[in-house]
């Protein structure tokens, strides 16, 4: 029903948007009448700090005002709460596809032609999300305990009983749910069970993970490579294994049509996603968008495949997500 | 004959700060996503919770939880609550300011320091005793029900110390004088007169403790998740925070509100019981007195001992482990080898970070702003309803313990909506609001508090200022006040302490710009910089430090120009 709506929208759209050239000069001038734009995120306030400085920097008259929202899955919730009560709100959101699908539902997200604001064209795009960045789902382990040549490389190598109550990951499934879309549904479904059946430690934060590697409490775990970066920049024996397939998680950029200064917010999106915005965003926060050519994430990325479920499948998206947390959630049987 | 009206205006006052915020928790237990303007009603959230059998294994796991740890924390704090107040013991001030000190550390970050000393894979003393020993295996699991109440009860000591405290401070020792003189041994004396004497204080503090136990969440969120050892509270952060569709369950989350709504109203039927045969216990009569001490004879110095040994185990350990991970560039466990990395590099960048002024600033403001209003709305709280014979002071004694029923992200859910719908009170997004949500949470502890020594005091001390012509209002604040001062003192503190640590809340309620110590410290965490958690964690137990010596220097110049010790 979603995603048929959503459809609809998207083909609508391609009749009905038609680009001009100056648009996002127009917009930057509208923005910069109005009330700072409210962008909600879950990264660090000083990450995004440094983000919102460069984009001042060429936009100095567009203020930007930044929240911090906690683990990400909440933010749909704030704004949907804010929006009935007709207060202020954020005008973008930089989130996951399962944050988009609650505002999509409620049509509360703005949709326009972002090749208009000279978005490249081959990025996977659509009217009303744009994708800013990725969290790559990796393998980590203690590099002091387990010697090179016996490191982990594949799923099936973190994935088994040599990791039997060593192995951590996060309490929450998107990486698995975002490797189906190269593994297959029963192929992972299996792979999650078997991780079950190893008694993992199962953390709130994916941050959390690289930490208790590198404190001893587990060897290995299943995380992101972002919010592990941190902890092996502080020196710690953690070392990272990009498997293949490789899932990704899309942070999508989205513009609330109600929000506080939306123009503002286009622009800052379009900016985002632009090369210099990407690097920025990239080198504040660890998270890349690998399909800006330059990108770090593109680099690491490489020859790997990367394996994520289609935006516009968020109804099948939504089922496994639910399926793969009644499993994770088995972990407390076996433990 | 007192006025109606200040009973009127407090029930106002409470009915906003309580009834406002569970009254929508209540519509959005029956609309389908738990979002209130939502079209449509179901039972589906209720039906969902109570129907399911993983809900009721939550409930039987949260009341072992709950009992353990309270009744735990109820021993420890009353007996250092009486070693410290009642007896000979030696070093008793300093014995006091290490209890208070333990409420300076953030839990979760205590349930860190366990986790580094009692993990089975990890854990400091575990692997100690194996090496000590020649244990096969560690002999502690800290990821265990167990595990959980240990380090949740002793976090909850200081509250069961700061309660009890007083209660113990102003009893009238004529009646223990008396069966001493009749031949009672001090064991006799304390289970059979002290106990009884301090009955409603310690059901008090039990049933309290009991109720906080019950909506924690930092400590079962730290050492149980991991291990999915769920109890209510940690289901509702899972709720709220990690269901695979993005939106939280606020509908099962207002259910579930009604669970501890019908535990509160047992509790509070309980305990208004227990108050109600308050004046069996009355201590503090008109009659001067100074609290006698009980001579621990032969027994000080292994009394002594086992105090020493408890704040080795609960604030020099957790401490040095806190004060070690700061110092580290990764979180590690204490070894040679890891010394050799120690850095200065966290606390410099804590410094650093340009957020941590303004954070530190919110934070105390939030803090005296709380913790005043607390300590003056349940000073006229309990007055009311210990004090007076005014119609409605039952139910004002149910409002003001009615916040205990409501978990800190519950309350939050509440507060966003009650700030977004009645937008004439301006205080959404900002410290206002995180200092509200704090009001209304911690007014169940103020009140329970002053009830328990309210009750202690002897109405023939008011009846006396009565007689000599004091007006009620200055009775309260000529007679009561001097003597309830001490326990004014105490909550005031407690409450400053917590809002000072408190992260769930002001993390839900985070807007542009009302960033706390907490979320600073949490960002850290949360961000994979737990050392640099630790420096911060380590910084605000300095200023708790500085706060406590303050505090006591003031008790200690108010004990003695009331003559007492």
């Amino acid at each position: 029903m979603r995603a048929k709506s959503a459809s609809a929208l998207m083909a609508a759209l391609a009749f009905a948007t038609f680009a001009r050239a100056d648009e996002l000069s127009d917009l930057a001038a509208k923005a910069t009448t109005q009330q700072p734009v409210l962008w909600y995120e879950s990264s660090q306030p000083e990450q995004i700090a440094l983000v919102t400085k460069a984009f001042n920097a060429k936009y100095p008259a567009i203020r930007i005002q930044y929240v911090r929202i906690p683990g990400g899955n909440t933010i749909a919730a704030r704004i949907i709460q804010e929006t009935q009560a007709n207060a202020r709100t954020a005008s973008l959101m930089t989130s996951g596809s399962t944050q988009l699908a609650p505002l999509l539902e409620r049509k509360l997200v703005l949709s326009r032609d972002w090749q208009a604001l000279r978005v490249a064209k081959d990025m996977p795009q659509t009217p009303f999300a744009i994708p800013v960045a990725t969290s790559m789902f990796v393998g980590l382990y203690n590099s002091r305990k387990i010697p090179a040549d016996k490191a982990p490389a594949t799923w099936d190598d973190f994935i088994s009983k040599r990791f039997e109550g060593k192995l951590g990951t996060w309490v929450r499934p998107p990486g698995f749910v975002d490797l189906v879309a190269l593994h297959g549904e029963d192929k992972t479904r299996d792979l999650l069970k078997r991780l079950v059946t190893l008694k993992p430690l199962l953390y709130a934060a994916p941050e959390l993970i690289a930490q208790q590697i590198a404190a001893g409490e587990i060897d290995a775990g299943i995380g992101f490579f972002h919010s592990s970066q941190a902890t092996i920049d502080s020196g710690a024996p953690v070392a990272v294994k990009f498997l293949d397939p490789t899932p990704i998680n899309t942070i999508w950029g989205v513009v609330i049509e109600k929000g506080s200064n939306p123009e503002g917010a286009q622009v800052l999106a379009a900016w985002l996603v632009s090369p210099e915005g990407a690097r920025i965003y990239e080198d504040a926060t660890k998270r890349g968008n690998p399909w800006l050519p330059g990108t770090e994430t593109a680099k690491r990325v490489g020859s790997n495949r990367i394996s994520q479920m289609p935006l516009m499948d968020m109804a099948n998206t939504a089922r496994i997500s639910d399926d793969f947390s009644k499993i994770l959630g088995d972990v407390r049987a076996v433990r | 004959m007192m006025p109606a009206w200040p009973v009127l205006a407090l029930g106002l006052l409470l009915g906003w700060l309580v009834l406002v915020p569970l009254a929508l928790l209540t519509v959005a237990a029956f609309k389908p996503t738990g979002l209130l303007h939502d079209p449509g009603f179901t039972l589906n959230n209720v039906a969902e919770i109570y129907g399911s059998g993983d809900f009721w294994h939550l409930v039987r796991a949260t009341l072992v939880f709950g009992v353990g740890s309270s009744v735990f924390a109820l021993l420890t704090g009353a007996a250092l609550a009486w070693l410290v107040e009642r007896t000979d013991l030696p070093l008793r001030n300093a014995t006091r300011t290490l209890v208070i000190l333990q409420m300076a550390m953030p839990p979760f970050l205590l349930a860190v320091g366990w986790i580094m000393m009692l993990s089975p894979r990890t854990g400091v003393v575990n692997h100690a005793l194996v090496a000590m020993f020649g244990l096969e295996a560690p002999p502690f699991d800290i990821y265990t029900l167990s595990g959980m109440i240990f380090v949740e009860g002793l976090s909850l000591v200081p509250s069961a110390f700061l309660i009890l405290a007083p209660a113990m401070r102003n009893m009238d020792p004529s009646l223990e004088e008396a069966a001493a003189m009749s031949g009672a041994s001090n064991t006799q004396i304390a289970a059979k007169v002290t106990a009884r004497l301090l009955a409603p204080a310690l059901i008090g503090t039990g049933l309290y403790l009991f109720m906080v136990c019950l909506v924690v969440f930092d400590i079962p969120g730290t050492i149980g998740m991991p291990s999915r050892i769920f109890v209510i509270s940690s289901h509702i952060y899972a709720l709220a925070n990690d269901n695979p569709r993005g939106l939280p369950e606020y509908g099962q989350i207002g259910a579930i509100a009604f669970f501890f709504v019908v535990m509160l109203v047992c509790t509070a039927f309980a305990y208004q019981h227990f108050m109600r045969s308050g004046s069996r216990f009355v201590t503090v009569t008109g009659k001067n007195f100074r609290p006698r001490r009980i001579p621990l004879g032969r027994w000080r110095p292994a009394v002594f001992i086992a105090v020493l040994a408890y704040f080795a185990l609960t604030i020099v350990m957790p401490l040095a482990i806190i004060v070690w991970t700061s110092f580290m560039p990764w979180l590690q466990p204490p070894s040679l080898d890891a010394l050799s990395t120690a850095t200065w590099k966290n606390h410099a960048d804590v410094f650093a970070n340009p957020t941590i002024a303004t954070a530190a600033a919110h934070s105390l403001i939030i803090a005296l702003g709380a913790s005043s209003a607390v300590a003056l709305i349940s000073v006229l709280c309990s007055y009311t309803i210990v004090r007076t014979r005014l119609p409605g002071r039952r139910l004002i004694d149910l409002l003001t313990f009615m916040p205990l029923a409501i978990p800190g992200i519950l309350l939050a859910t509440a507060l966003i909506y009650v700030y977004l719908t009645f937008k004439f009170v301006p205080v959404y997004g900002t410290i206002g609001i995180i200092a509200i949500a704090y009001l209304t949470t911690y007014l169940s502890f103020g009140t329970r508090s002053a009830n328990g020594v309210m009750v202690q005091v002897h109405a023939e001390i008011e009846e006396a200022a009565r007689t000599s012509g004091a007006s009620q209002a200055q009775t309260l604040r000529r007679v009561m006040l001097p003597i309830i001062w001490p326990s004014i003192g105490a909550i005031w503190f407690w409450v400053f302490a917590h809002c000072l640590r408190e992260l769930t809340q002001a993390l839900m309620l985070q807007g542009v710009d009302n960033a706390t110590l907490p979320t600073v410290l949490y960002g850290y965490w949360s961000t994979g910089q737990p050392t640099k958690a630790a420096a911060l964690g380590v910084w605000m137990m300095a200023i708790m430090l500085c706060v406590v010596i303050i505090w006591r220097l003031i008790e200690r110049r108010s004990a003695s120009r009331m003559g007492g010790e």
